[in-house]
């Protein structure tokens, strides 16, 4: 008996010593699934430009969408598109949320949810890439190609959740500001200054490292630093730096195609072209090949049961559109509307794999909206001869040759004009109206007012609706995050 | 009885010739006879059976000898105590000297013996079971008294009793006491019964082999004989209707409840103290795959190699397996034998099923389906496609481009008559089941040699079988050689091996029945008159129908390949077989250092390697071949994909590697303390890979294929609208893949059990598993799983005094198991490749699915467990009562958490789940003889409810989500069972033919409600209850007589409920969906009967088709609740409950006349027939686990089984 305790004890101690090895055994991570330790594997989680249909999967590709509803580009006019406007969510962001909340009790912010997935994968790259393994220029890359999408969302974000940019934005409350991936950790939100501040610097820190081009245009590059650079300036009402950033991003891209010549004229009239045979492109153009896209983002793509950005919802009124445009000689006429049927009602139907990944509109940054932004700043600038350089140089484009004349100014108010008008037409279906409608109202004194004309309500300047609530969801799970004024 | 006579019988292995020449040393003083016994027990292997009356009474025996041959000893021992031995294999016994000779006259008795108070007399005979083999250490006594003796190895026996005894009493383990008048002739032979208990004395856990009298857990157990009567080709069959607790139903199978959330629901099999290793085709399964798995791993295993198995079920049971042992474990133990001569058993079976009857599948007539087609194209439904410019795209029906072509003037009215006539009164079904479809039949032969030589104990087994499945073409037979060899070169060492090859090949040749009742109209001829093949439409090339496929080859000179299909010449082309090999190696050392006591160390090691590889050759005959081609060829004549074969092939292998130490230690301190314990450690890795190349323009002879494919560009298609181009393949894991995967688990264990006295029993296991799949935080990593239990003899008291019950003991564990979801990971996981590749830049991105989540950890379930068992009435009553409580914890769940941290869900260790149950089993001998019926009757309740989850978020997720009874994992729900089933209240049709429903009191008209479908409140739903079966068991019986055997198994599950396929589900009938503007291959027989006219609404709950409702309310609110409320309103929710006959077996034995005459033995004849019937308590009666179309296919009936069999051995 004692022999065999002997023994016993031998076997327990044997087993106490192979303890001692076990970690070698069982530290081998798990195959077949990527757990990021390379540059190499970084690389592929800031490749992640999938366009799934249903399902909201984080990409860095799919940001917001919910602009497109708020603006007035979104018009509807009768009875059978407003019923069916209805049965959607839709309808609560097409009237501001003010005829019902915008995101009942439990319900998921789409557009909250797909920017703060990107924000999450950015903040593991920046986070997570200087412990990886691979050559030290990759790294840093890697790491500005983060922080742009990450600046990319933060400016989406604060100017859909948040007060617009003023003397009061460092008391406004913005949007909480996530750097780290933590899962446990406070939400609160920080000011509108706080957050601009953060997306500026992260802008200048990536414009550092980024190169000039990239194989993708889904990698940021030096370009697309610049131009959001240009976008966050012109949002603060900072003209001059705003022309600054815009002339460094027109210096490195400025591809603006002719659809004089892209475009297959003679199909503009006919119907039975739903815009697939438009082009002269080759048949495998895509928006990927586009060289007017400096950064290519588009819009959040729908969760189960939630409404989709989806350009075939997107109507508007013969009456906007038409006032808008020249039907016959502007060519983005033809390109970015159809006739849907002969009850005279359009869709925005930028249709094709140009600008569109599927049905899910480009709002990222192009180089139109950069020669814009530069033309408008040089416009308030008095610089009118330059603004008016930028506008025409777009409009030689963009209208039919033999209908083209090239616009003067002689005022700031008259360029100014000229140039809003230009980048309503040239942006429309970008998603930046809605932003564009708000720093007008809060920088510009523009008091513009957006009517829908067939429900009759309106958001005047100055309604707490300018600024969208946060979901209720967010607050019950987080209290510390403060709703918004009016909500 | 039993503290009168303790028999002690050990079955040694060694064998020998030589055993008394075994030399032992034996210093005693003053000791009992008893104690010299088990001295000499400990210095050899052999056995002693003795009356331990007898040897108690013997004491004061002083002997000093070493080296001393054991007869001498005995010899000097035995000397003047009235006793004598005798020998037989490693068995000794020791008898009153008087029965050395029971021929000896009575006169010589007296003078021999000791002085007699009473004249006395000599009973002899002998005692056999059922077959007439010998019972060898039965008790013998006289009733009242102590007089007795035991059996020897012959069986026979001699008793001196006094005149006045009036009853023996024979006892044995495992067999009715019988009691028998002693009658004047004084010889009284016997034949005892089995005992009435299905569960043998003996429990195997997988590590270790227990007598069930000691063990507290809770076990199930199926004998070889059980195993027997049950002609089935899978382990899992036999299972059926044998396991207490255990549910088989459609969801899989589930011991005592489910008891997680996300992770496997699948017990954990262990084959000869080894798990076995799950191969999954994915890395991403579902449910049903892994129990796919399972069974094709349970069918690389003989089942005639199985001596038994056990179900482990509760804590004390499983824990001993640690985090695999949530779901249950399921031990199978090899046979092994005691016979010393070769057994050498074989055995054949054939069965067959008849001919599936299609005809009896629920569609609708001809009349009905060309009225539904005829009223959808003058509704207009197809009228966008016969315009639309962009036809092509469209797979538009026969019909619809004859009316197109009439329209143009390019057909007649005669020739759209001719159709409809065909469409009003044609069905090929019945071509069909000509072609295709074929009475089931299976064969198969057993052979084996088994042999125990003493120091040498093997098996080895063939078996092949070979199964014609009811699809003609499917067909797989099935090869498995079986070696076992236990090899005992000395007293203290055990070398054994075990090899088991298994090699199955598979022709997957047959057409599946939905390719014709999904893809294929009712009225196309499959072969024309002359017997040749026909052009035919099909739905499974969603773009260009076959009109245009016909359409486009003809004018087109540069497509190679003729564009039309026929179901028939796919079929005459089909070539694809499935070669898969298992092979599994086990070996080990079993070391007794000492002789004393019992006190082992034993290392094993098992290699299970499966390698599979499945060839599909796809020839140019096939569509797949010629549609793929054609598809890209260029109006320039080339073919960027070339003319030829397409050669795909599979290779998914596996393999694993198990080391395992233990040691076990058996002390008996003295009479009253047994102390058992085991620890030990494992080691094991799975390894698994795939991968998978396909080749194109492959040419079966040359063995050369097409190397310069440019799959890199696209290419313009033809049948696709508007020519886009595409890639030759959109992914390129089709055309070459490979992925590999490792897990690692090291394991500790220990057990202990102490028994007192034979009445009270203290057990205890404690184990950690830990495994790469967790992070490095201990605190996570190493959670131990542990038991404890108690078992208590009631009947063995002093104070219980009831003659009536036999046995009477309680017993009680609690303690902890696991489980795991190998899915899961602590570091932020990345997914790759796939879907998440950019299809436009064939650009590779990485997904993280899961936020990082350090804090992962094993599920816990924690079981408690209090049982009786209990046997009556000579052992003739029998049975169990279990009473459970499982509490699982730290469930994988999806969580929601705030979507400012990057994610709106994770899936972490957050979930609840409870379970309570009780099972019990009772068997009883009804009728003994001649005739005798033992019956089992098994009654298992389990409630099962998800104690804590994150709620469904009701306006998040659609209606159809919480509805449809096959979207389980995406509802589960706080406070319902894990499976469970929701209807909308149904409010009948109305007067116009329209669905109606209830949102509360409300009554809602499908076409005029405002009500969205998203706002439908959760709480107006009907709660309509468990899908899984809360009360269920089976009903188990044997009658013999004489040389027949009958046994029948009817199985039963109540309480739980199923919807009713509704026809609008049946594949493409959804007439608001995808069918809208396609053609329907078939539609449902509840058509028929559907609302035609005002005053059917009395009559129906089919509604009026949606073509023949007016066009104004086609949309918005009203398809979603026409749909919803068809489907899954109230009024489809039926009762499950079911009563199945399962299987009925007659089997007849030759008597050993004709054994002997045709040099064979138990020679038995059986015939089987299974799934005979069952009752259904639903108003359809159907069976509720043979649905039509639970997930939008159809599968043919549940028919009978006939078995013949025949078994013999040599």
């Amino acid at each position: 008996m004692r022999k065999s305790i002997k023994y016993f004890s031998i076997i327990i101690f044997s087993i106490i010593a192979l303890s001692s090895c076990e970690k070698d055994f069982l530290d081998i991570k798990p195959k077949g699934k990527v757990i990021p330790q390379s540059t190499d594997d970084y690389r592929k989680i800031l490749d992640l430009v999938v366009q799934n249909n249903v399902g909201l999967i984080p990409t860095i590709l799919r940001t917001y969408g919910i602009t497109f509803y708020l603006s007035d580009d979104y018009q509807i006019f009768d009875t059978a598109s407003y019923d069916a406007l209805l049965t959607t969510d839709r309808y609560e962001k097409y009237t501001w949320a003010k005829d019902g909340y915008l995101y009942k009790e439990d319900a998921e912010d789409i557009d909250w949810q797909a920017m703060y997935a990107q924000i999450y994968i950015a903040n593991s790259v920046i986070n997570g890439v200087p412990d990886a393994s691979g050559p030290e220029s990759v790294k840093k890359t890697l790491i500005a190609e983060a922080k742009v999408h990450r600046a990319f969302c933060y400016l989406a974000l604060v100017n859909i959740y948040a007060k617009h940019y003023s003397s009061s934005a460092s008391s406004d409350l913005g949007v909480p500001l996530r750097l780290d991936i933590l899962l446990t950790i406070s939400l609160e939100r920080a000011t509108v200054e706080e957050v601009y501040d953060q997306i500026i610097k992260d802008l200048e820190d990536a414009a550092e490292d980024l190169p000039a081009s990239q194989d993708y245009n889904h990698r940021p590059t030096k370009a697309a630093a610049y131009g959001l650079l240009a976008r966050t300036y012109l949002y603060q009402g900072n003209y001059a730096e705003a022309l600054n950033y815009a002339n460094l991003c027109l210096d490195i891209q400025d591809h603006l195609y002719d659809l004089n010549v892209e475009m297959i004229i003679d199909t503009i009239n006919d119907e039975r072209y739903d815009g697939t045979n438009m082009f002269n492109f080759e048949n495998t153009f895509t928006s990927w090949m586009d060289e007017e896209i400096i950064l290519h983002k588009t819009t959040c793509t729908r969760t189960s049961g939630g409404s989709s950005y989806h350009y075939s919802y997107m109507v508007t009124t013969p009456e906007v559109v038409e006032n808008l445009y020249d039907t016959l000689n502007d060519l983005r006429f033809r390109l970015k509307f159809e006739k849907r049927n002969e009850d005279e009602y359009y869709t925005a139907a930028e249709v094709g794999n140009r600008w569109s990944n599927g049905y899910y509109p480009v709002v990222g940054v192009t180089v139109p909206e950069i020669l814009l932004t530069r033309a408008e700043c040089n416009a308030r600038l008095d610089h009118y001869q330059d603004a008016m350089d930028d506008i025409n140089a777009i409009r030689e484009k963009r209208l039919k040759s033999d209908a083209y004349a090239p616009l003067t100014a002689s005022s700031r108010e008259e360029a100014v004009e000229i140039v809003l008008l230009e980048r309503r037409r040239e942006l429309w279906g970008r998603g930046l109206r809605w932003f564009d409608l708000k720093r007008l109202n809060a920088i510009e004194n523009a008091n513009i007012t957006i009517e829908r004309s067939f429900t009759g309500q309106q958001l005047v300047p100055g309604d707490s609706h300018w600024v969208m609530p946060i979901a209720n969801l967010y607050i019950t799970q987080n209290p510390e995050i403060v709703q918004n004024e009016g909500y | 009885m039993s503290n009168i006579l303790v028999i002690w019988l050990f079955f040694m292995l060694n064998v020998s010739a030589t055993v008394l020449g075994q030399q032992v040393d034996l210093i005693m003083a003053n000791a009992s006879l008893k104690d010299c016994i088990k001295a000499i027990e400990k210095q050899t292997e052999l056995g002693f059976l003795y009356h331990s009356r007898t040897v108690n009474e013997i004491k004061g025996i002083d002997i000093e000898s070493e080296g001393t041959p054991v007869n001498e000893i005995l010899d000097i021992i035995l000397e003047n105590t009235g006793l004598s031995y005798e020998i037989e294999e490693s068995v000794i016994l020791i008898k009153p000297e008087i029965l050395m000779n029971p021929f000896l006259p009575n006169n010589e008795l007296i003078e021999n013996s000791q002085p007699q108070q009473e004249e006395e007399r000599v009973i002899i005979g002998r005692v056999t079971d059922n077959n007439g083999e010998p019972l060898v250490g039965v008790n013998i006594y006289v009733k009242g008294t102590t007089i007795g003796t035991i059996s020897d190895i012959n069986g026979e026996y001699s008793l001196k009793v006094p005149l006045s005894s009036k009853i023996l009493v024979f006892s044995f383990v495992g067999f009715q006491q019988q009691e028998i008048k002693i009658n004047d002739n004084g010889t009284i032979n016997v034949i005892l019964e089995e005992s009435a208990q299905l569960i043998d004395e003996l429990v195997v856990t997988g590590y270790q082999t227990l007598p069930k009298e000691r063990i507290t857990g809770s076990f199930s157990k199926i004998e070889t004989e059980e195993l027997d009567r049950n002609i089935v080709y899978n382990l899992q069959d036999k299972l059926e209707g044998n396991v207490g607790g255990m549910l088989n139903d459609p969801l899989g199978i589930t011991i005592r409840g489910v008891s997680t959330l996300n992770a496997s629901r699948v017990p954990l099999i262990v084959l000869d103290g080894f798990p076995l290793q799950i191969d999954l085709n994915s890395d991403d399964y579902t449910d049903e795959e892994e129990f796919e798995a399972l069974k094709r791993k349970l069918e690389t295993i003989n089942p005639n190699d199985v001596q038994n198995i056990t179900v482990l079920k509760d804590a004390a049971a499983a824990s001993i397996w640690g985090a695999r042992a949530a779901n249950g474990v399921i031990v199978i133990t090899t046979k092994h034998t005691s016979k010393t001569e070769p057994q050498i058993e074989f055995s054949t079976n054939f069965s067959f099923s008849p001919k599936p009857d299609i005809n009896k599948m629920p569609f609708a007539d001809p009349e009905t389906y060309l009225e539904i087609e005829k009223g959808r194209y003058e509704a207009g439904w197809f009228d966008f496609r016969i315009n639309n410019i962009n036809k092509y795209l469209y797979n538009t029906s026969e019909y619809v481009a004859l009316i197109k072509k009439f329209n143009d003037g390019e057909a007649s009215q005669a020739d759209l008559d001719n159709l409809e006539q065909i469409m009003g009164s044609y069905d090929n079904r019945y071509e069909f089941s000509d072609y295709f479809l074929r009475s089931k039949s299976r064969q198969q032969y057993n052979f084996s040699v088994t042999q125990n030589t003493g120091f040498n104990n093997y098996r080895f087994s063939f078996s092949y079988d070979d199964y014609k499945t009811a699809s003609v073409g499917d067909e797989n037979n099935r090869f498995n050689i079986y070696f076992m060899d236990q090899f005992k070169p000395n007293s203290w060492l055990t070398l054994d091996f075990s090899s088991n090859m298994n090699l199955i090949n598979e022709k997957n040749n047959g057409i599946p029945i939905n390719d014709l009742f999904k893809q294929i109209p009712q009225h196309e001829r499959i072969l024309d008159e002359d017997g040749e093949y026909t052009s035919m439409s099909y739905l499974g090339r969603y773009y260009g129908g076959k009109y245009h496929r016909e359409e486009i080859y003809e004018n087109n000179s540069y497509i190679p390949y003729d564009w039309e299909y026929n179901i028939k010449r796919e079929f005459d082309n089909k070539n694809n077989v499935l070669g898969r090999n298992n092979f599994r190696l086990q070996g080990g050392i079993t070391i007794k250092p000492f002789l004393e006591e019992l006190f082992e160390m034993n290392v094993r090691y098992q290699y299970e390697n499966s390698f599979t590889k499945e060839s599909n050759l796809y020839n140019e005959e096939t569509f797949f071949v010629r549609d793929k081609v054609n598809t890209f060829a260029q109006p320039d004549g080339t073919l960027p994909l070339p003319k030829g074969a397409i050669f795909d092939q599979f290779y998914p292998t596996s393999n694993s590697h198990t080391l395992r130490a233990t040691t076990k230690l058996h002390k008996n301190l003295n009479e009253d303390h047994i102390i058992t314990m085991l620890a030990g450690f494992e080691v094991r890795e799975e390894n698994s890979d795939k991968s998978n190349v396909r080749r194109y323009g492959y040419d079966e002879q040359s063995q050369d294929w097409a190397k310069q494919i440019d799959y890199s560009s696209r290419y313009p298609r033809n049948l696709y609208y508007n020519n886009s181009s595409y890639y030759i393949e959109s992914a390129w894991s089709t055309i070459y893949n490979y992925t590999s995967k490792t897990d690692r688990y090291l394991s500790y264990f220990a057990n202990a059990s102490y028994s007192y006295l034979g009445k009270y029993d203290i057990t205890g296991s404690y184990r950690i598993d830990k495994s790469n799949m967790f992070g490095d935080s201990p605190q996570y990593r190493d959670v131990p799983l542990w038991s404890v239990g108690g078992g208590w003899h009631i009947d063995k008291e002093e104070f219980f005094n009831f003659p009536f019950i036999n046995r009477l003991r309680i017993r009680a564990t609690y303690g902890q198991s696991g489980n795991v979801d190998k899915t899961t990971s602590p570091y932020a996981i990345a997914s790759i490749g796939g879907s998440y590749t950019n299809p436009d830049l064939q650009l590779e991105g990485a997904l993280f699915a899961n936020p990082a989540n350090p804090e992962l950890r094993w599920e816990k379930t924690t079981q408690a467990n209090i049982a009786l068992d209990f046997s009556m009435f000579n052992n003739r009553l029998d049975g169990s009562i279990d009473f459970y409580s499982k509490n699982s914890s730290d469930l994988l769940t999806t969580k929601k958490i705030n979507s400012t941290l990057g994610f709106k869900n994770a899936l972490i260790n957050f979930g609840e789940m409870k379970n309570r149950g009780v099972d019990l089993a009772v068997s009883a001998i009804i009728i003994n003889k001649p005739l005798r019926w033992r019956s089992q009757i098994m009654y298992s309740y389990n409630e099962n409810i998800v104690s804590k989850t994150d709620m469904i978020d009701i306006n998040a997720i659609s209606l159809s989500y919480i509805l449809k009874p096959e979207y389980y994992n995406y509802r589960t729900q706080e406070g319902y069972p894990r499976f469970y089933l929701m209807s909308i209240p149904w409010g009948g049709l109305d007067e116009n033919g329209y669905p109606m429903f209830y949102d509360g009191e409300t009554l809602h008209h499908a076409e005029t409600t405002t009500l969205k479908v998203k706002d439908y409140p959760f709480e107006s739903l009907i709660y309509e209850g468990p899908m899984q079966s809360p009360h269920y068991g089976s009903w188990n019986n044997v009658l013999s007589y004489r040389r027949f055997e009958l046994s029948f198994l009817v199985t039963y599950k109540f309480g739980h409920k199923y919807f009713h396929v509704s026809p609008l589900r049946v594949a493409n009938n959804d007439l608001f969906g995808f069918a809208q503007g396609n053609f329907v291959s078939h539609y449902a027989e509840e058509f028929e009967e559907r609302w035609k006219n005002p005053g059917d609404e009395e009559k129906t709950n089919i509604p009026k088709l949606p073509f023949e409702y007016d066009a104004s309310i086609r949309y918005a609110n009203f398809s979603s609740w026409y749909t919803y409320t068809s489907n899954f309103g109230s009024h489809q929710i039926q009762n499950a409950g079911l009563l199945r006959f399962d299987r009925i077996t007659l089997s007849y034995s030759l008597p050993s006349k004709i054994d002997q005459a045709i040099k064979a033995k138990n020679i038995v004849f059986a015939i089987q027939a299974r799934n005979l019937g069952y009752i259904a308590f639903n108003k359809y009666n159907e069976d509720p686990e043979n649905l039509q179309d639970m997930y939008g296919n159809f599968i043919l009936q549940r028919l009978p089984e006939y078995t013949f069999s025949l078994r013999m051995s040599f």
